[in-house]
């Protein structure tokens, strides 16, 4: 190295350099535009070479990308980058050493000269001027800058290599560089070797910590909900463990039963179903948590899961297996009428209601209580107790549920559907004290939520019938107590229409009624309307109260929640005539029968219905109650009543039959009784054919009054 | 920036052949146009159809799992990850979904193989995938070029003249124009066809011989192209330089015209073929690439024929018959004009 640069004395002193001819570079030196339009026309030759000897490189880290494979892009790249240096060296040496200059520059007239001779730079002269060259790049370049830093225009790659570049064509020679240049030059140099030493510092720590946190990543990613951390956390605490195949057994037995009680949404037990489906090719739970997870929004899809469900387990005729008895408990028609063609989904004509009316549903849906026993699996037994719940009331099934929930842990997901399953079958069964009991203790173990959860049901049962009772004042009471002691989630917890309702009438049936008060606590619109008509009804402004009622009836007739069932109830007790009673029939009508409140509504309006003696229309919503629970006395006593009174004295001495068989059976429900009073039903229903909506029909006789089982 | 400009624009008149390979092209797409767009519109909105495609991912990664002989390493580990990973799993199947579209044994056989999983979904997939063959069937790139699915001799011709794009057709008449009209007024008409149609069908040959595991289409003039630009990268090594277009900086001397040697042209048009189609994997349709390198051996080809004298331009040509058909007499006076034309041949070269 030469030319006042590093080691200079040292090296001149060794190679006896001719100072003259040296000297007289300095008018000859290529001008720094010269250099850069150079090295980009370089490009147009390199850059297909670079392209070339990378691509294989390039294709394995696509390849790597794809496949998620981080040490095989890696390697890839590093090979891709290594390859392109040696090629760049390569492209400089031998163009520099053998045409005294890269394309670009030949192009530009301008030559690489050795300052020892002159003339064109040895090989080793020229692959060292290469190597520093290439190096350069790693530092965004800023050596290159030495073409105006340095007093000669010789950047280190030129110092290095003890060279400098002329240009041949004197138009375009150049001179040494001025001191402004120089200073100038050097600062931007100085700035751009700091953003390189930036750039190489942040993406070193970046490369670290992207591979210390995959694994945090990739568990967040599990957290997140894609794969349904309450399944994972459900599998811990039930102490589920084993190998992959049968986890992912227990991952869908968890799942399902979540689901089943309400623990987990549709989504997540699709992933659970997909996840499954492609681990395991066909498995019966496959089939049913599919099923399950699209039921509500693809009927007809669901069904076929159903029944494939069905078809790939491995049973015996006689009865289901756990996982076809489960599909039918979940979804009766949809598992028993699957084919597409027998059952149309959208058609909401009456047909639909005589094929939901048959006795193969039913019949299917018993085949599977059957085949519940206390050791079947969690999801079979949990669909079982939610079918239980929703048939009826009869200590039978209330007994059949406590027999089924003592075969859980109630400290245990999923605890807090069972705390409520055994509470309601207790209720059910008289056994008030127990059931408060039993809230009490789970109170100890239930989360927040749950013990909130728990005590609105209480509350929200014991006020069905519009009456406040001591255990309605108790079990209300602690509600309110439980809600109100949770200050962080008071709020957002009145926010939900059925938490709202069952606060407003706890509420109110506190000896002391401050409306305004309660109005004020309430933050949702629709809430703060139903206590001013509840205000305007205690004051006798029935007017006024009927239309707010009406007020929130329509804004909530898309969504049918609680604030829906609750006006609608509170509208029956304002009912004056049989035109206000046909605005509560057309809204219970478009209730689904599995939607809440679909029960307590019909019911009402039915005796409502009776007390109006409007017979002919209260027969079709006392068979659609009686469907639901055919083992419901109040209901079959007004269906009876109602049959009376249209004159359909075969039909309503045949339901008052059924009932005295329940009552001598102590309220054991038979098939027989419920196909019995099916047939007499659609009997009857086809002799009232053409008769219009409340079109009245004069009466044969007085209604039979059974109203003692209201009060 | 450099682009080749040698003689630019010609007229018509001058490059007849050129332009009527232009005029047939141009006429083609126009033909094509609204198929392409209804047949695309089609067929995106079905591919877009992310259950679709991932049901197809994981029935393809099925199949691959179970014949993995068949499939390339690559196709066998995405499978794998489709089956196994539980992170990623949905976007890999998705990309196989993708994937299936261009593989011909999955394309042939996915409507009658046996899966297993999810049947449900499987028989609601097969309904969609059979319109999805119906509509590839009627798709301008099947009718016109050529795929392992459909393949004649007259699609051998055809897949020459179509065009799936505006842009697609755009720069390929670019390289036509400049590069047929170059060789149609330097060698002669008759080079411009052999040459287009020559690589036209050595690239298809080398397309249907390589595309062994996919079922894309080849369509458009690329390779007929390629070989006309290898034609004049091979023949003028030892000839005259070319003249390019070169723009480096925006300043006065950094831009305009030069003369340059046709090695440039191998590297800047060429190297790149051979660089795509070592570069990108075969399922993601480097075979494309084998078209246009076939295209470019047919034109070096060529190229190496002229050179060795073997072909030779069309007016020597048109001289070597009008001899032949002259009488003994008129032999001296012929071989003078002969003489004449080729010192003119010569002084022509020295000048350009």
């Amino acid at each position: 190295m030469v030319l006042d640069d590093l080691f200079s004395e040292k090296r001149t002193s060794e190679r006896k350099l001719n100072r003259e001819m040296v000297r007289s570079l300095d008018t000859q030196l290529a001008s720094p535009i010269d250099r850069l339009a150079a090295n980009i026309a370089d490009l147009v030759v390199f850059l297909p070479m670079l392209a070339l000897v990378m691509a294989p490189f390039t294709r394995q880290a696509k390849e790597a990308v794809i496949l998620g494979t981080d040490e095989a892009w890696l390697a890839a790249v590093v090979s891709a980058v290594f390859a392109g240096f040696i090629l760049l060296i390569l492209f400089q040496t031998f163009f520099v050493a053998v045409y005294g200059g890269t394309p670009g520059k030949l192009v530009f007239r301008m030559r690489v000269v050795s300052v020892w001779s002159l003339g064109r730079p040895r090989p080793i002269e020229a692959f060292i001027r290469a190597l520093v060259w290439s190096g350069e790049l790693a530092v965004l370049g800023a050596p290159f800058l030495g073409v105006f830093s340095n007093l000669k225009r010789r950047p280190f790659h030129d110092r290095a290599s003890d060279t400098a570049v002329i240009a041949l064509n004197r138009k375009r020679q150049t001179g040494l560089s001025t001191l402004p240049e120089m200073s100038v030059a050097s600062g931007f140099q100085s700035a751009v070797l700091a953003v390189a030493a930036v750039i190489i510092v942040v993406n070193l720590v970046e490369y670290r910590k992207h591979h210390g946190s995959l694994q945090s990543a990739i568990l967040s990613r599990e957290e997140s909900g894609r794969l349904c951390p309450a399944v994972r956390d459900a599998l811990n605490d039930n102490g589920v463990s084993g190998k992959r195949t049968a986890s992912l057994n227990d991952r869908l037995n968890v799942a399902i039963t979540l689901f089943a009680a309400g623990e987990l949404n549709t989504n997540c037990l699709n992933e659970e179903s997909e996840l499954a489906f492609w681990r395991h090719r066909e498995t019966p739970l496959s089939y049913l948590a599919k099923g399950l997870a699209i039921a509500d929004r693809e009927p007809k899809r669901a069904s076929n899961y159903f029944s494939k469900s069905c078809e790939t387990e491995a049973g015996d005729k006689k009865e289901p297996g756990p996982v076809c008895a489960a599909a039918i408990l979940a979804h009766p028609t949809l598992a028993t009428l699957g084919v597409e063609d027998e059952l149309d989904f959208d058609d909401e004509d009456s047909s639909i209601q005589e094929k939901l009316l048959s006795s193969k549903i039913e019949a299917n849906l018993d085949h599977a209580l059957g085949a519940v026993k206390a050791a079947s699996p969690s999801y079979l037994k949990v669909l079982a107790i939610r079918q239980l719940l929703s048939r009826d009331t009869q200590p039978s099934s209330m007994f059949r549920i406590l027999g089924l929930v003592d075969a859980f842990d109630d400290a245990r997901p999923p605890g807090n559907f069972i705390s409520q399953a055994r509470i309601q079958a207790l209720f059910h069964l008289g056994r008030e004290m127990e059931a408060t009991a039993v809230l009490q203790s789970s109170s100890d173990y239930a989360d927040a939520q749950g013990r909130i959860e728990l005590t609105r049901w209480l509350c929200t049962a014991e006020t069905e019938m519009g009456k406040c009772s001591e255990h309605a004042r108790s079990a209300c009471g602690a509600f309110i107590e439980k809600l109100e002691a949770s200050r962080a989630m008071f709020d957002s917890q009145l926010k939900k229409s059925e938490v709202a309702v069952a606060y407003i009438r706890g509420s109110l049936c506190a000896e002391s009624k401050n409306f305004d008060e309660l109005k004020e606590k309430i933050p949702v619109a629709d809430g703060k309307k139903l206590v001013e008509a509840l205000s305007n009804m205690n004051g006798k402004k029935e007017e006024v109260a009927r239309e707010l009622l009406m007020a929130i009836v329509e804004e909530n007739r898309d969504v049918g929640d609680a604030y829906f069932i609750e006006a609608n109830l509170r509208l029956l007790d304002l009912v004056r005539s049989s035109a206000h009673l046909s605005e509560i029939l057309s809204s219970w009508q478009e209730l689904e029968p599995t939607d809440p409140g679909f029960k307590t509504l019909g019911r009402r309006l039915l005796v409502q219905m009776n007390k109006l003696k409007i017979w002919h229309e209260a027969i079709p919503v006392g068979l659609k109650l009686a469907k639901l629970d055919a083992g419901d006395r109040i209901v079959l006593e007004n269906l009876a009543i109602a049959a009376n009174g249209a004159g359909q004295r075969k039909f309503a001495s045949g339901i008052i039959e059924s009932v005295q068989k329940l009552q001598m059976q102590k309220n054991l429900r038979t098939v027989k009784n419920l196909k019995n009073l099916e047939s007499l039903g659609e009997l009857e229903i086809s002799n009232l054919g053409g008769s219009g909506v409340f079109a009245r029909k004069p009466a044969t006789s007085d209604p039979i009054t059974l109203e003692s089982k209201d009060k | 920036m450099i682009f080749p400009i040698l003689k630019g624009l010609v007229s018509p008149t001058l490059a007849p052949m050129t332009f009527l390979l232009f005029a047939l092209n141009l006429m083609v797409f126009v033909i094509t146009l609204d198929d392409y767009d209804r047949a695309d519109h089609a067929m995106d909105n079905m591919i877009s159809d992310s259950s679709f495609l991932e049901v197809q991912g994981s029935l393809f990664s099925v199949m691959i799992d179970r014949e993995q002989k068949i499939f390339t390493p690559m196709l066998q580990a995405l499978a794998k990850k489709a089956l196994d990973s539980e992170a990623d799993s949905k976007e890999s199947k998705k990309l196989l979904g993708s994937l299936a579209i261009r593989n011909i044994e999955f394309m042939n056989r996915a409507d009658t193989y046996e899966f297993g999983g999810d049947q449900i979904a499987i028989e609601s997939w097969r309904r969609k995938f059979t319109d999805f063959k119906d509509l590839q069937d009627q798709h301008p790139s099947y009718l016109w070029g050529i795929s392992r699915i459909k393949k004649d001799w007259i699609q051998f011709v055809t897949y020459q003249f179509a065009h799936s794009g505006v842009l697609h057709l755009f720069w390929n008449m670019v390289f036509l124009l400049v590069f047929g009209a170059f060789v149609e007024t330097t060698l002669g008409g008759s080079f411009v066809i052999l040459t287009y149609l020559g690589s036209g069908l050595l690239g298809a040959y080398i397309f249907s011989f390589m595309s062994g595991i996919s079922s894309a289409p080849l369509v458009g003039a690329s390779a007929a192209v390629s070989g006309l630009i290898a034609l004049v990268g091979f023949g003028w090594l030892r000839r005259e330089k070319l003249k390019f277009f070169f723009w480096l900086l925006p300043m006065e001397g950094y831009f305009g015209f030069v003369n340059l040697p046709s090695w440039l042209i191998i590297i800047v048009s060429l190297i790149p073929d051979v660089t795509g189609y070592l570069g990108a994997s075969r399922e993601f349709g480097s075979v494309a690439y084998s078209a246009h390198i076939g295209g470019a051996v047919w034109g070096a080809g060529i190229a190496a024929l002229f050179a060795l004298g073997v072909l030779k331009k069309d007016h020597e040509e048109a001289k070597n018959s009008n001899e032949k058909d002259q009488t003994p007499k008129d032999q001296s006076s012929n071989k003078s004009s002969h003489d004449s034309s080729k010192k003119s041949d010569d002084s022509q070269r020295r000048a350009s």
